[in-house]
């Protein structure tokens, strides 16, 4: 199987650091690190990524704002998408999906979850 | 030539004793014969019969041999019938256990799955607070734990200062509801008294923390963390917060105590002298000198 890429974007070191502890439990996926929404612009443009990790609540360039600009990216407005926040509320949820999110993690994450749903979007048994 | 000329002379006389023999000899002959076709005629239906008999006997005899025949296939194939049948239930039985054993093993996986996770949290954790020698980024590092590992909605972060508890952070909780506590006193200090996490998840009053955690080193208070509210989608605190809570009394203190000192002495670290801690012999070899004696 050929190595996937990821991006995950996350202003919290804490966060950022777990969320790569999880992900590097997947085999053949290398992980890209952002600490915020402009960093991920940055680094969307040095390769093609296959996933993106986002949080919503960070600053310059929130995770929503991040979704948006992605979808109207030549390159990676198909590539899946899935954000992982502390917001919980329904309406978070909704307006998240409505503007291209694939997947909807509520924080504080369980690594299995994670998982699983990452393997979901990249299609990986 | 005697007995012909005896029968030509009877014609004309009665007939003799002789003939009366003769006569009833033949008549007696006649009559053994005619009986004796009768006899072989009944004779020959007899055996006629019999034959039949036993031509229905044979046709019996092979009816019911190949009756016999079937009756022992059928028996055969009930008892490969049964002999499947008990086959098929022990496949039964074994694929059951193969099946339980393998839900088993998948409850497993993902037990230690889960384990690996509580485990990565607090390793994460734990690196983190010890990751900076900033006081202030210390605090912010507590926070990000309250609020992204343990999903505590409101919290806030008090200080020891002498014999006060100062807010130094907080998040979701109005500015008015911070206030200086005495140490071992009040709603948020009074656990550093008890010198244990207090934990009153049902409290309705949002004054009182429904969590808090004693932060000290030996018995000197460093710090207090109080919870005030979770997440809209965490609905309770679960074994692994707790641990998290309980890492953070112990690291969170130690890691602020470290980078307050290290902040009051202005960002350096004075020197530890190695013969202090080390044994004679190393401290020599580590110091260049040789002991002549040696």
């Amino acid at each position: 199987m050929s190595e996937q890429l990821c991006l995950v974007v996350e202003d919290s070191p804490m966060m950022r650091q777990l969320l790569v502890f999880a992900l590097a439990r997947i085999k053949a996926l290398k992980v890209v690190e952002a600490d915020d929404g402009v960093d991920a612009l940055r680094k969307l443009t040095t390769a093609k990524f296959d996933l993106i990790i986002t949080d919503i609540n960070m600053p310059v360039l929130d995770g929503l704002k991040l979704v948006k600009k992605i979808r109207s990216d030549e390159v990676h407005k198909d590539v899946p998408i899935m954000i992982v926040t502390t917001e919980g509320s329904a309406e978070d949820r909704q307006r998240a999906l409505q503007l291209g999110a694939n997947a909807y993690i509520t924080k504080p994450i369980q690594a299995p979850q994670v998982i699983a749903k990452v393997k979901e979007l990249l299609k990986i048994p | 030539m005697e007995r012909k000329r005896k029968t030509t002379g009877s014609h004309n006389r009665p007939p003799s004793v002789g003939q009366d023999l003769v006569a009833r000899r033949k008549k007696l002959l006649e009559t053994y014969f005619e009986n004796g076709r009768q006899i072989a005629g009944e004779l020959l239906q007899e055996i006629d019969a019999a034959r039949r008999r036993l031509q229905e006997l044979e046709n019996d005899n092979s009816r019911l041999r190949l009756q016999l025949k079937s009756d022992t296939a059928i028996r055969d194939l009930i008892n490969k019938i049964e002999n499947l049948e008990s086959e098929r239930g022990a496949l039964l039985t074994h694929s059951e256990e193969a099946a339980r054993q393998a839900r088993s093993e998948l409850a497993r996986a993902a037990a230690v799955e889960s384990e690996l996770s509580n485990l990565a949290s607090l390793y994460v954790a734990s690196s983190q607070l010890h990751g900076s020698l900033e006081p202030r980024e210390v605090v912010q590092t507590m926070g990000q734990l309250l609020l992204q590992f343990v999903g505590a909605g409101a919290y806030a972060i008090y200080s020891v200062d002498g014999d006060w508890l100062v807010p130094v952070a907080s998040e979701g909780v109005a500015t008015s509801q911070l206030r200086r506590e005495r140490v071992g006193q009040g709603p948020v200090g009074s656990c550093l008294g008890v010198g244990e996490m207090v934990v009153a998840l049902d409290r309705a009053d949002r004054s009182h923390p429904i969590v808090s955690v004693p932060l000290r080193i030996g018995d000197d208070p460093v710090a207090v963390v109080a919870i005030y509210e979770l997440l809209e989608q965490k609905n309770a605190l679960e074994e692994v917060d707790f641990e998290l809570l309980r890492m953070l009394a112990v690291q969170g203190a130690a890691a602020l105590a470290g980078a307050r000192l290290y902040a009051a002495a202005a960002g350096v670290l004075p020197a530890l002298p190695a013969e202090q801690f080390v044994g004679a012999r190393d401290a020599h070899s580590m110091t260049g000198q040789r002991n002549d004696a040696e």
